[in-house]
């Protein structure tokens, strides 16, 4: 059964992921299972099929992204899904499809690490997703939606993006916001892959041209030195033309809530009821984390008197937007981990704690 | 009841197999005909069948922040294992909906409204014990009309699966029967 396009229906966010990906053309996806990220593969193999896709449980995780790495070398779309100790086996591959210049899309629906820790909500791997995560001088260009709609719409793109400069692009999500349902609308129209442009690097059979190679192999240094500042070039493009953020309530604040994903839902849940109360205080939300929003974030830095990074894990993103801060006011952390999601009403004690300090 | 400012949190639990999963859809799907913002949450966790339960809706008139309920405003309670588990997380004020087929004594909670209802009795009675979730549903919707009953009707024809259709009555005498236990009930549920 396809789904309904053009009305409010519920979702979940693993759905939606799922339902991106094939409305955005891709037809080759490779997965193993792990909660809390399972509605995804469960989707994909009910409705792959129905648009002539490939569905492989994979019999790893490490088997998972390597097909990943084959399919994207031959030129297709492809997504792999998993969630943190998932994503970490994937790691090596990961490293392997950005130094052979490979667009792919990877989703983490995070959970509390670290080890096997446990199927709640989490945060946790905010560096390995923004940093690298594998070996090498790499990064993974990274988004993360704070709504059902928004993973659908970001998971669309993303695969547009990981296009646009050959790189794996990785959807960072948490328990909450796969497991969740809320309204989303479905477009009508839909990327069909027969329609895409063209990828003359794929290796797809070298009928009537030179033959093309993948690779990350390169023995000698300044082969390897090049391939890496060419791939650090896009980053550099990529956060020229990828940043992307929204806010809440910034006008006139004083302090700035800084948070992603669940965190800015019960953040910006805070904020309105500071407000109401007469607090001066405001969200900035980052979507893309890597490009991190830092020129914003410095500009809000010269605005407000204090930021609160409010964020499930233990100064994570803190470390970034202090990076981005370099000083200019005082950035506190606000950071629950294992699993633990905060109340608006712990997030407006901290904030109310802060505004006392003044 | 559009127009009107709406946000109202409701948690519902049980054990498995007693529906409070579908409860809860029933609600979320209704609150999406009727336009409202809706985030419906369920537990997730390494239970098995007849393991503990439970899942949050939130239905609001405007954008919804956090999708997690912490203290609802009102809780439908299945079971006595999830009346112990759940009884603090509650508004004061808050409404508690109590099988009371299965859970004999309300919590200890005196700023909190009671409305206890026989529905898995109730639902035997309708020749179907597996609708006692939906009286429950319909004893709730009948003290907080945060959907109309014509909305969960909707709803079951949505969520129920081809091959199920025949099901559809007999939950809807479910839902009705719930809303006439609430009119009858002496809880002090107003």
């Amino acid at each position: 059964m396809m789904v309904a396009r053009g009305e409010r229906i519920l979702m979940r966010g693993n759905e939606a992921i799922a339902q991106a990906a094939l409305d955005a053309g891709c037809r080759a996806y490779f997965g193993y299972p792990i909660t809390p990220q399972n509605q995804i593969p469960d989707y994909l193999a009910a409705h792959m099929p129905e648009v002539g896709g490939v569905f492989v449980q994979a019999e790893s995780e490490v088997g998972a992204i390597n097909m990943v790495y084959g399919a994207a070398a031959a030129g297709a779309r492809t997504m792999t899904t998993s969630s943190s100790p998932g994503i970490s086996l994937k790691q090596e591959g990961i490293s392997y499809i950005a130094e052979s210049e490979l667009p792919c899309v990877i989703v983490n629906i995070m959970r509390g690490g670290s080890g096997l820790g446990n199927i709640a909500p989490a945060q946790a791997d905010y560096f390995q997703a923004v940093k690298g995560g594998g070996h090498g001088d790499y990064r993974t260009l990274v988004l993360a939606g704070w709504s059902v709609q928004e993973l659908y719409d970001l998971t669309r793109e993303a695969f547009d993006i990981a296009d646009r400069y050959r790189s794996p692009v990785m959807i960072l999500g948490d328990a909450l916001m796969g497991q969740m349902m809320e309204p989303v609308v479905i477009p009508q129209e839909v990327v069909e892959p027969e329609d895409l442009p063209a990828k003359p690097w794929a290796t797809d059979g070298a009928k009537g041209r030179p033959r093309n190679i993948i690779n990350s192999l390169y023995i000698e240094a300044p082969d390897l030195e090049e391939v890496n500042l060419r791939i650090q070039g896009r980053y550099d493009e990529a956060a020229a033309s990828e940043v992307r953020y929204t806010t809440e309530h910034l006008a006139g604040a004083k302090i700035a809530l800084v948070g992603y994903g669940t965190t800015a839902r019960i953040s910006v849940a805070a904020v309105e009821q500071g407000r109401a109360a007469g607090l001066p205080v405001g969200l900035f939300r980052p979507i893309s984390l890597f490009p991190f929003p830092s020129g914003q974030i410095a500009d809000l830095a010269e605005q407000v008197e204090a930021i609160l990074v409010v964020e499930l894990s233990l100064g994570q993103l803190a470390e970034d937007v202090r990076l981005a801060v370099e000083g200019r006011c005082p950035v506190h952390l606000y950071g629950r981990t294992g699993g633990i999601v905060p109340t608006p009403a712990q997030v407006l004690g901290e904030i109310e704690r802060l505004a006392a300090e003044k | 009841m559009s127009g009107e400012r709406l946000h109202h949190e409701v948690l519902i639990a049980g054990f498995g197999g007693q529906g409070v999963v579908l409860a809860g859809l029933l609600l979320a799907n209704a609150a999406l005909a009727e336009g409202r913002e809706v985030v419906w949450a369920p537990s997730y966790g390494p239970e098995m069948r007849g393991g503990p339960v439970h899942c949050t809706v939130i239905v609001a008139s405007e954008r919804i922040g956090s999708p997690e309920v912490s203290l609802a405003d009102s809780l439908l309670i299945m079971d006595r294992a999830s009346l112990d588990r759940f009884a603090k997380r509650v508004k004061p004020g808050g409404l508690f909906v109590l099988n009371s087929s299965l859970v004999e004594a309300g919590p200890d909670n005196d700023t909190c409204k009671m409305l206890p209802v026989p529905a898995l009795d109730a639902a035997e009675n309708l020749g179907n014990r597996q609708v006692a979730n939906v009286v429950m549903l319909g004893a709730f919707l009948e003290r907080r009309p945060i959907v109309s009953p014509e909305s969960v009707r909707g709803a079951m024809r949505v969520l129920a699966g081809r091959g199920y259709e025949n099901l559809i009555g007999v939950n809807e005498r479910a839902l009705a029967r719930g809303q006439e236990l609430a009119r009858e009930s002496c809880g002090d549920g107003e």
